[in-house]
């Protein structure tokens, strides 16, 4: 059971490193004027 | 004592010395330049990407990131089995039981994000199996995912496509990690280091008690622990220890190869820019704070614990507690500053008992993480603090700031801004819950100034991936584990994917044409505000901290 928490736990950070590397595409990818 | 001063200044000479060759040959593999040992290199590097199926193709810088964090993360997951099922695979003659969940969970993330905090025993917790493919194996992978990143982050401030992660994880390995690691391992085992894989002796003593003596295949561990900035001991107390560190000349070795490679990368990217002056600057800031920080941890040492000096004891031989006899105090405290300030980990003294400003300094040489920095991520580290002294120097003249012929705007300093304040967060966040919390709080042993000083250094050099221990922590339980793993894990591969994602803008923009007011970054002039933006970032983050830590504790004494 823990191994599967840990496992999960591991799987998640990657997954936010993932998520970052899109929210950090979209911040450099804005135009300067863009407001969204 | 003049003696000691001499050996530190010989050994601190053949380092820089060895700063600049070393970081041309790098710059040399990366710019796939033809070399007399490509008929060596070539085939072995054609069998491994034939073996992992790589496809050579350049990446964008979001391909490389992810590639980086996926590979990483399937390795960790690797590993952390490994860890797990040592009881019964083989190489096993000791019999070692399983690690515990928890336990494997942080080792497995220490060792591949080249953190190698140990909160296990490293010559009775692991087998020879862990330790050679969980180990050594990630000993190998960790720096040269980080020497990969350098590379990239340095092809995107030029303009350059930025690679393939695989290419230059590989090339880190076999043309750089490997070949320093493969000679060294040979000096280390003349010098009297063990390498073997036969199980632990059992001897008697003199009282007639039986005493278990480990050994193992630590000469190979030795030069790819120190060389690749990993730190992690084949030994529970490191190069402490007198198989990991037998005498002088091991001790000497072992500085010079935790610095080796990143005294180096200033000047791989000079040579990778086209103005080794863009990189003679960095090194020789990066080298005046570590100057400044050694003469005053070696004074601050000699004079001895104030506490004791009042009890009339005689401190001569400056303050010994915790250090070995065979290395004295210089020694001890040029290893344990050299180990903070490369990120290495790597201990032959117990920082726990180094006198309260100088536990500061080697404290402060990983809150920074500037002062070289470990192999790779260090000096990626660096440019972020350049660019941030770039946009400060541009908003002092009222112009948009630019580098290396690139305008640095608000987007690319929004990601540095968050990159910067991720270590806070993970450092003074994570101290803040061990605290106030007593599953973190009864780890402490020393509790007052000193216990907090235990707790921030623990957070620290997992946030920064550093790896030493203050040590007198009690940090094999639970929350130990799954805290300082998570703050690995993010202190590791935040910054990468940020500072690539930067790299990767500056890389699409079109070069600015140089003029009179262009702000120079290859001046003396540069150098100090770089370093004023450092100690200015620094200062402002963690030194109400540290006044609460060993400032407070140095008052009291």
């Amino acid at each position: 059971m823990l191994d599967i928490l840990m496992v999960g736990v591991i799987v998640l950070l990657a997954g936010s490193m993932y998520g970052l590397a899109q929210w950090s595409e979209g911040t450099i990818t804005k135009k300067s004027g863009d407001q969204s | 004592m003049v003696l000691t001063l001499i050996s530190i200044a010989i050994t601190l000479l053949i380092i820089f010395l060895l700063a600049k060759p070393v970081g041309l040959y790098i710059a040399r593999v990366f710019d796939y330049q033809p070399s007399k040992m490509d008929k060596f290199f070539l085939p072995i590097e054609k069998l491994l990407f034939k073996i992992g199926g790589v496809k050579k193709d350049n990446q964008s810088w979001k391909q490389y990131a992810i590639t980086l964090v996926g590979a990483n993360t399937f390795m960790i997951l690797l590993v952390y089995l490994v860890f797990r099922f040592q009881g019964v695979l083989p190489l096993n003659p000791s019999n070692v039981a399983g690690m515990d969940p928890a336990l494997a969970f942080n080792t497995a993330i220490s060792f591949m994000t080249n953190t190698n905090l140990q909160h296990y025993s490293g010559e009775s917790g692991l087998s020879y199996l862990s330790q050679l493919i969980g180990i050594l194996f990630t000993m190998f992978v960790a720096p040269g995912t980080a020497l990969a990143v350098a590379i990239a982050f340095i092809r995107g401030l030029t303009g350059k496509e930025i690679g393939n992660f695989f290419v230059d994880l590989i090339r880190s390995i076999t043309r750089v990690l490997l070949p320093i690691a493969f000679i060294t391992s040979f000096i280390f085992i003349a010098l009297g280091v063990p390498q073997t894989l036969d199980p632990t002796i059992t001897a008697k003593t003199m009282e007639g008690i039986e005493q278990n003596i480990a050994i193992g295949p630590v000469g190979s561990f030795l030069s790819i622990k120190e060389v690749g900035n990993n730190g992690g001991g084949f030994f529970g107390v490191n190069s402490a220890h007198p198989f990991e560190n037998p005498n002088a000349k091991s001790n000497a070795l072992q500085i010079i190869l935790m610095f080796l490679l990143p005294v180096a990368l200033p000047y791989t990217y000079g040579k990778m820019v086209g103005n080794l002056k863009e990189g003679r600057v960095l090194f020789v800031s990066m080298a005046m704070i570590f100057l400044i920080f050694l003469g005053t941890s070696l004074y601050q040492e000699y004079k001895g614990n104030p506490a004791l000096n009042e009890l009339g004891i005689s401190a001569e031989q400056g303050s010994t507690e915790g250090k070995e006899v065979r290395f004295g105090t210089g020694q001890s405290v040029f290893y344990a500053l050299t180990t903070t300030a490369t990120e290495t980990g790597a201990v032959n003294t117990m920082h726990d008992t180094l006198t309260p400003l100088t536990g500061m300094l080697a404290l402060s040489n990983i809150l920074l993480n500037t002062v070289f920095g470990g192999v790779g991520a260090g000096f990626v580290n660096i440019i972020m603090y350049v660019m941030i002294a770039v946009f400060l120097s541009g908003l002092m003249v009222g112009r948009t700031p630019e580098y290396l012929g690139k305008k640095i705007e608000g987007k690319e300093m929004k990601l540095i801004a968050l990159t910067l304040l991720i270590s806070p967060l993970l450092i003074l966040g994570g101290s803040a819950l061990a605290l106030f919390t007593p599953v973190g709080s009864d780890g402490i042993s020393n509790p007052g100034y000193h216990g907090i000083t235990q707790v921030l250094y623990e957070f620290t050099s997992a946030a920064a991936n550093n790896g030493s221990g203050f040590e007198g922590l009690g940090d094999a339980t639970p929350f130990w584990n799954i805290s300082t793993g998570i703050v690995m894990f993010i202190g590791r591969f935040f910054g990468f994917v940020t500072m690539l994602a930067v790299a990767g803008s500056v890389a699409s923009k079109r070069l600015v044409p140089e003029t009179v007011g262009t702000f120079k970054t290859d001046t003396s002039l540069f150098g100090v505000l770089f370093i004023v933006a450092i100690f200015i970032v620094g200062a402002l983050t963690f030194f109400p901290v540290l006044v609460l830590g060993p400032v407070a504790e140095y008052l009291a004494l």
